[in-house]
């Protein structure tokens, strides 16, 4: 039996557990896929403030509607749905309350938020400038980087979660560098 | 034509990514050998790549948790902790001395207190002292962990009621009514 068979069926079987109620395969699910989960919730929300209480609403969700994935297979993408509709959800009601967002964020890179960090990145200043950076990016460029960057996934990996073709996602990674790059440049030493 | 910057970008990005090829890595190395441009290009997207990627797993990913159930081993030994903790509570407990508990009198005379009820100091954590002392007639009532001790005061209907609660907390209370 090939390895991928032997992942699907402990997939499948872990999904059937946790279906059933238990606990421990729901915990284990949780560690399994918490990781990228939490990122798309970040780059969908272009928010670090907010992952906790989404990615908390998010895995309720999972427990409540487990018993609707019938097809285990397709657990990746069914999580990253619920996953960015929690993430779209929360944007949309902080907007709702007026909190600040991108803008805020925009306005501590500049002009239009293209251009380089008006603070100088010192200690934990450099943290807040790369986080600020990463936020800055369109959407679009952002979800592909963080997956790659936060869980090291190949480009076949996150064009599959995302539905792109390789080369789309290699694309965007190549621009979202460049325009980090330019938004940062002078600020991290090489 | 293909844009060169371009193109050394998208080598750098897929060396970045792990991605490249043999031959693309041969490629790129060549190119950064020949132009300090490109090396000084590829040294700035590494550093990038390196601290974003730093910040990124700091921010966003949580300390790992202790998981839901514990291995076995740690179960057991939390069993026998638990165990040798309560054996040594109740080796403690035989081994002290047992004094009797004591009405708070002696703190009351001095405070020049004369009913039954006032407050003692510490009320609650003082020992009563032996019955026969009061010389009035004592009424036991007791169960396996409580004991009450009943004591009839100079005043008609007034009783002074000592609950000893003996294993929770050896402590003392007062009650007027019973």
């Amino acid at each position: 039996m090939s390895d991928a068979a032997v992942d699907f069926d402990a997939a499948h079987a872990l999904i059937s557990q946790a279906q059933r109620g238990s606990r421990r395969a729901v915990d284990r699910l949780v560690r399994e896929h918490e990781g990228w989960v939490r990122g798309v919730i970040y780059a969908t929300t272009g928010r670090a403030d907010l992952v906790d209480d989404v990615a908390q609403q998010v895995w309720t969700q999972v427990w409540q509607r487990l018993g609707s994935l019938n097809d285990p297979r397709r657990l990746r993408a069914w999580l990253y749905a619920v996953a960015r509709n929690a993430a779209i959800d929360a944007s949309q009601e902080r907007r709702r309350r007026g909190a600040v967002g991108l803008d805020f964020v925009a306005e501590g890179l500049g002009d239009n938020g293209r251009h380089g960090p008006v603070r100088s990145a010192v200690g934990g200043e450099l943290r807040e400038t790369l986080l600020r950076a990463v936020e800055a990016l369109p959407a679009l460029y952002r979800e592909p980087f963080v997956l790659r960057h936060l869980e090291d996934w190949s480009y076949a990996e996150i064009g599959g979660l995302l539905g792109l073709s390789v080369e789309t996602v290699e694309t965007r990674l190549v621009r979202a560098r460049r325009l980090l790059r330019e938004m940062l440049q002078g600020k991290v030493e090489p | 034509m293909s844009d060169p910057t371009h193109d050394l970008e998208r080598l750098i990005s897929r060396y970045l990514d792990d991605e490249c090829t043999p031959q693309q890595r041969r490629e790129l190395n060549a190119w950064l050998q020949r132009d300090a441009r490109a090396a000084a290009l590829f040294e700035e997207h590494a550093a990038l790549d390196r601290e974003i990627k730093h910040v990124l797993r700091s921010t966003l990913r949580r300390a790992p948790e202790r998981p839901a159930v514990l291995p076995l081993w740690e179960r057991t030994a939390r069993v026998f902790v638990v165990a040798a903790a309560a054996c040594l509570a109740i080796m403690f407990w035989f081994a002290s001395p047992r004094e009797p508990a004591s009405t708070g009198t002696e703190a009351s005379a001095q405070a020049g207190v004369q009913s039954w009820f006032a407050t003692p100091p510490n009320a609650g954590d003082t020992l009563v002292e032996r019955p026969e002392q009061f010389n009035r007639p004592v009424n036991w009532v007791g169960r396996p962990r409580t004991e009450w001790i009943v004591v009839p005061s100079g005043k008609p209907g007034e009783y002074l009621v000592i609950e000893v609660n003996r294993i929770p907390t050896r402590s003392t209370r007062v009650r007027q009514d019973f």
